[in-house]
């Protein structure tokens, strides 16, 4: 898929060039009807020789056709299991608290938009699908999974249209998610997760529930995690979560504790679940966060 | 109004109660204003009320600090009759330093009077529940009112305190004023003093255990202390230090000169001449002129009197600031004549059997036609057989001139008469009858004669004879002979023994001496007289003495030794003592004092001669005192009293080394009546809050800084 042509403002070629040959598995069976990846839940069907791929690097050599290089002196990858491609939904929150911009470069939703395009590069470029649901107190937008480079960069339009909106709801949104989902796929879920553990804990299992595979990606600003702030000062909440008037410094040692124990009790949930979590920061390279997401999501699944 | 405040127009500063406000709002609009996503981390919606409660704490907190110290500042206090009113008890000491450098000018005015003006002041500030005690120092400490609570009694009583002639040391009322307080359990009060501040009083006289210093330190320790200074302090002061006769025997128609002492005190000495006037019963009869350059002059009244009778003499030196110190006083008693009263057996018989012409002409020798008296003596000779006529205490001197026998009622009346105050000068002479005289005279050392008599030995030949030796030491009767050997021409052939130990009252003394060295003249005080015995007779056959060019020198001088002082116990120093024995009755007596005060004195009788005695020793004013009796009761109804000249140097401490020398346990000098009124205001009618609410606001800033610490927030 060639989008490099094009400026868009969350695809990065550069991330996607540190990604190349990096690819996203699902952790479990998922179902799909074009080839790919991922083990196919459908065993023992007869499968019918489809074509051959040209190899990539990081294909599987045992599923190169020798004969072919012995004639074309070139790899081919016979596609002789059936592959299974996989759906993947991104659900990136855009709510006010994810415009927030502090010590990193970008805000939260810029980053997690910069995520989002990065993995869903990947996952067409390995012939997944993808979709995207942008969500605040509502679902904003929804687009289904689907694997064209059309649709790659209707999602990225997508995501550079969408205002910040006034509150976080994830827990209805991931239900709703839930509900527009055809087919287990996988779930990735980019959001600051500043909403209620147990509403956000009853949203993911509806999903899991329903056979997704789940990625919590929580994103959050060097700021949000150090809280440096001191001196005299008026803190307004975002999403009109309050006022008020303080020396932050004195405030520190509660913040992060709360923080702290606000994040154990997601991942607490998230390991109940099985769910993979990652936390990066805005100052983080992309590469390295999605490296290490998918260096991790390979790993278990090879095991 | 029950309470007001010191300094309203700080209420005006009340306005910066606001301040913590004004300071709250500038610092939220000068906060940083944060957009932060996070804040369910920073709070939850309890934990935000308690944080909005705790910024509500300190903001009140804050300002009422402001608002304590603004009222703090303005020093409120209440009133005296408030009902918050809690001024307590008060004791208050007056003591007044009242010897006379007190009477000097200031300005107008003495500096006593202005320091009545001081202590009004401080009576007058005291208003609640008063304890006012009053002491005083003049010729000595006094306590004039004690723990006194009627306060208008008191003020006339300090407006009726006058400074005296005395000159005593401010210790004296100060150990009186430490022992008063802690007699009286006493723990807090306040102590005046009211002072010139002279040095001289506030010195220590040597010999004397009160350190104004110490004492001072010792009243600290119970009292708040304040020096109130009357100020004064002139440089120079001139004073007379003396004023007497320079021969204290007077008799009408004999010149008495009378020597005045005028001393220069402080620096430099008065300028210019001074007059001294003498007076004589009010009337001046001499006026002098001196110069104090040298410190000190002195010059001589002569005066003859002309009348008998009691004579006040006055000397006077013009004025300067202190005019206590300007004046004396002598009062002397003028007889018509001495009379001496001579025993001669051979009286009004041819004067070659006299025993007594010799020194009849020796005491009372007759003045040539057209001169003067040459003595104040006049004699009277009588047998010792007409004693019983005569009235032995109208005499002077009585004189025994060879007496051979006593007999026991003569004995006896002489008796009396030395133990009343009569003087007698005995003479042997031929036939003296030694065991006599022992019996009747001596009674073993009970009875008057200086020493026991013993037989004379054989006279000597003339040439072997003795002579009346001169020699150092020189009894104060000789001292007219002073720097001579012996008595010349008066050859002593015979001489009575004498032994002159075992007197049992008193001790004989010699008063001279032969040049073989037996006694020639011994002396004895017996009772209030005093008995004078020659060892030689006066008859010219015993010795050469009665032919001796000296022998009537020789007699007017023992004559007036004998007599003495008789105006000594009507002459006194401030602060003496007067004793007279009143003869009819115990009846009590009224003295007046030269300034007009009344004492009723009532006489007391005497332990040893049980008779009945006026004693007065309030003599504190110089000047004359008068004893309201008729001439029946008492001898002497009049004496005079001279203030003693050691408060005449005015030099006076200033304020910073009065401090530094007395001020050691604390102490506050004040030297106006508006001064004085404004601190004693303070003191008593108004008690000031400022100091429990300084307290206050010291608790409620380490109240703020607690909590503003545990609520995490900063101090504005």
């Amino acid at each position: 898929m060639n989008v490099e042509a094009e400026a868009r403002r969350y695809f990065d070629p550069r991330v996607i060039a540190r990604l190349k040959g990096l690819e996203v598995r699902a952790r479990r069976v998922v179902e799909g009807h074009m080839l790919g990846l991922h083990k196919s839940p459908f065993r023992g069907l007869s499968v019918e020789f489809a074509e051959h791929r040209q190899y990539s690097p990081g294909d599987d050599l045992r599923r190169i056709d020798w004969r072919a290089y012995a004639k074309t002196d070139r790899y081919y990858v016979k596609q002789q299991e059936q592959e299974t491609n996989l759906s993947c939904q991104f659900v990136l929150d855009c709510s006010e608290s994810m415009s927030y911009r502090g010590a990193g470069p970008m805000s939260k939703f810029d980053y997690g938009a910069v995520l989002a395009s990065s993995m869903a590069y990947l996952l067409l470029d390995q012939q997944d699908r993808v979709g995207l649901t942008l969500f605040d107190r509502e679902v904003r937008a929804s687009l289904p999974p689907k694997g064209t480079g059309g649709h790659y960069r209707t999602m990225l339009s997508a995501m550079e249209a969408v205002t910040p909106g006034p509150a976080t709801m994830l827990g209805s949104a991931l239900g709703k998610v839930a509900a527009q989902l055809k087919g287990r796929g996988m779930v990735a879920v980019i959001s600051d997760f500043l909403d209620e553990t147990a509403a956000v804990v009853h949203g993911l299992n509806r999903l899991s529930f329903d056979g997704h595979d789940i990625l919590i990606l929580h994103v959050a600003d060097p700021w949000e995690r150090q809280f440096p702030f001191t001196g005299p000062s008026i803190i307004h909440g975002m999403e009109n979560s309050g006022r008020l008037v303080c020396d932050p410094s004195d405030l520190r040692g509660a913040y992060l504790q709360a923080r702290a124990e606000h994040l154990e009790e997601l991942r607490t949930a998230c390991r109940q679940l099985q769910f993979d979590m990652r936390e990066c920061a805005t100052d983080e390279p992309f590469d390295e966060v999605l490296s290490a997401v998918l260096a991790n999501r390979t790993r278990i699944t090879h095991r | 109004m029950p309470a007001a405040f010191l300094n309203p127009l700080m209420l005006a500063a009340m306005a910066a109660v606001l301040i913590p406000l004004i300071i709250e709002l500038l610092h939220r609009r000068r906060r940083r204003i944060l957009h932060f996503p996070a804040m369910r981390y920073l709070l939850k919606s309890a934990q935000q009320k308690k944080v909005r409660l705790q910024d509500l704490i300190l903001l009140v907190l804050r300002s009422v600090v402001v608002f304590v110290l603004v009222l703090a500042l303005a020093r409120p206090f209440l009133k005296a009759g408030s009902a918050l009113w809690s001024g307590g008890r008060r004791d208050v000491v007056l003591v007044f330093d009242a010897t006379y450098s007190a009477g000097q000018r200031a300005g107008a005015t003495t500096a006593f009077e202005i320091g009545k003006k001081m202590a009004d002041q401080v009576i007058r500030s005291v208003v609640r529940d008063p304890r006012v005690s009053v002491l005083t120092l003049g010729h000595r400490a006094e306590l004039v009112a004690e723990r006194s609570r009627d306060l208008a009694e008191l003020r006339a009583q300090v407006e009726s305190l006058r400074v005296s002639d005395g000159s005593a040391r401010i210790g004296q009322v100060l150990e009186l004023a430490a022992d008063f307080l802690e007699r009286q359990g006493i723990r807090a009060a306040e102590l005046y003093v009211i002072s010139d501040l002279q040095k001289t009083t506030w010195s220590k006289r040597p010999g004397e255990s009160q350190d104004p210093a110490a004492l001072l330190s010792r009243l600290a320790g119970k009292c708040r202390l304040f020096v109130l200074d009357t100020g004064g302090g002139e440089r120079a002061n001139c004073c007379l230090a003396r004023f007497d006769p320079r021969e204290r025997v007077a008799a009408v128609g004999v010149e008495n000169v009378f020597d005045v002492r005028a001393e220069a005190a402080g620096t430099p000495p008065p300028e210019g001449p001074l007059r001294v006037s003498f007076y004589v019963d009010g009337q001046k009869r001499g006026e002098k002129q001196i110069s104090l350059a040298s410190g000190s002059a002195q010059v001589a009244f002569a005066h003859t009197f002309l009348e008998s009778g009691e004579r006040v003499l006055k000397a006077v030196v013009e004025g300067d600031s202190l005019p206590a110190d300007n004046a004396r006083y002598y009062l002397c008693r003028v007889p018509a004549a001495v009379r001496v009263l001579i025993f001669d057996e051979a009286a009004g018989q041819p004067a070659a059997e006299s025993q007594s012409v010799h020194l009849q002409r020796a005491i009372a020798p007759r003045p040539w036609p057209g001169f003067d008296r040459f003595t104040v003596f006049e004699t009277q000779v009588r047998a010792p057989a007409e004693a019983a006529r005569e009235d032995l205490p109208a005499y002077a001197v009585v004189v025994l001139a060879g007496v051979r026998n006593l007999t026991a009622p003569f004995a006896a009346r002489l008796d009396q008469y030395v133990r009343e105050g009569g003087r007698l000068l005995i003479f042997p002479g031929e036939g003296l009858e030694p065991y006599a005289y022992n019996s009747a005279l001596y009674q073993d050392g009970k009875g008057i004669l200086p020493a026991e008599v013993e037989a004379p030995a054989a006279p000597a030949a003339p040439g072997k004879g003795a002579f009346l030796s001169l020699a150092p030491p020189l009894h104060p009767a000789l001292a007219h002979f002073k720097g001579r050997e012996r008595l010349e021409g008066g050859e002593v052939l015979r001489c009575l023994p004498v032994k002159a130990n075992g007197a049992r009252e008193g001790a004989a003394r010699t008063v001279a001496r032969l040049t073989d060295g037996r006694p020639a003249i011994i002396e004895r005080r017996v009772g209030r007289g005093r008995t004078m015995m020659v060892c030689t007779a006066v008859d010219g056959r015993w010795s050469l003495l009665p032919f001796s060019r000296d022998f009537p020198v020789l007699m007017q001088e023992l004559l007036r030794y004998l007599v003495g002082d008789p105006d000594g116990a009507v002459n006194l120093p401030v602060g003496g003592c007067f004793e007279q024995t009143v003869l009819l009755s115990a009846q009590h007596l009224v003295v007046a004092g030269p300034d007009g005060r009344k004492f009723r004195v009532t006489p007391v009788r005497s332990g040893d001669t049980q008779e009945w005695r006026l004693v007065f020793d309030q003599t504190d004013r110089q000047g004359l005192y008068r004893v309201d009796a008729i001439p029946e009761a008492m001898d002497r109804r009049q004496f005079a009293v001279n203030l003693v000249p050691e408060e005449s140097d005015l030099a006076r401490f200033d304020h910073g080394e009065f401090k530094a020398r007395f001020g050691a346990g604390g102490l506050e000098i004040l030297d106006s009546p508006a001064q004085v009124r404004k601190v004693s205001d303070e003191l008593h009618s108004r008690k000031e809050l400022s100091t429990g609410l300084l307290w206050t606001l010291l608790a409620l800033l380490f109240i703020e800084t607690y909590l503003a610490k545990r609520f995490g927030l900063r101090r504005v």
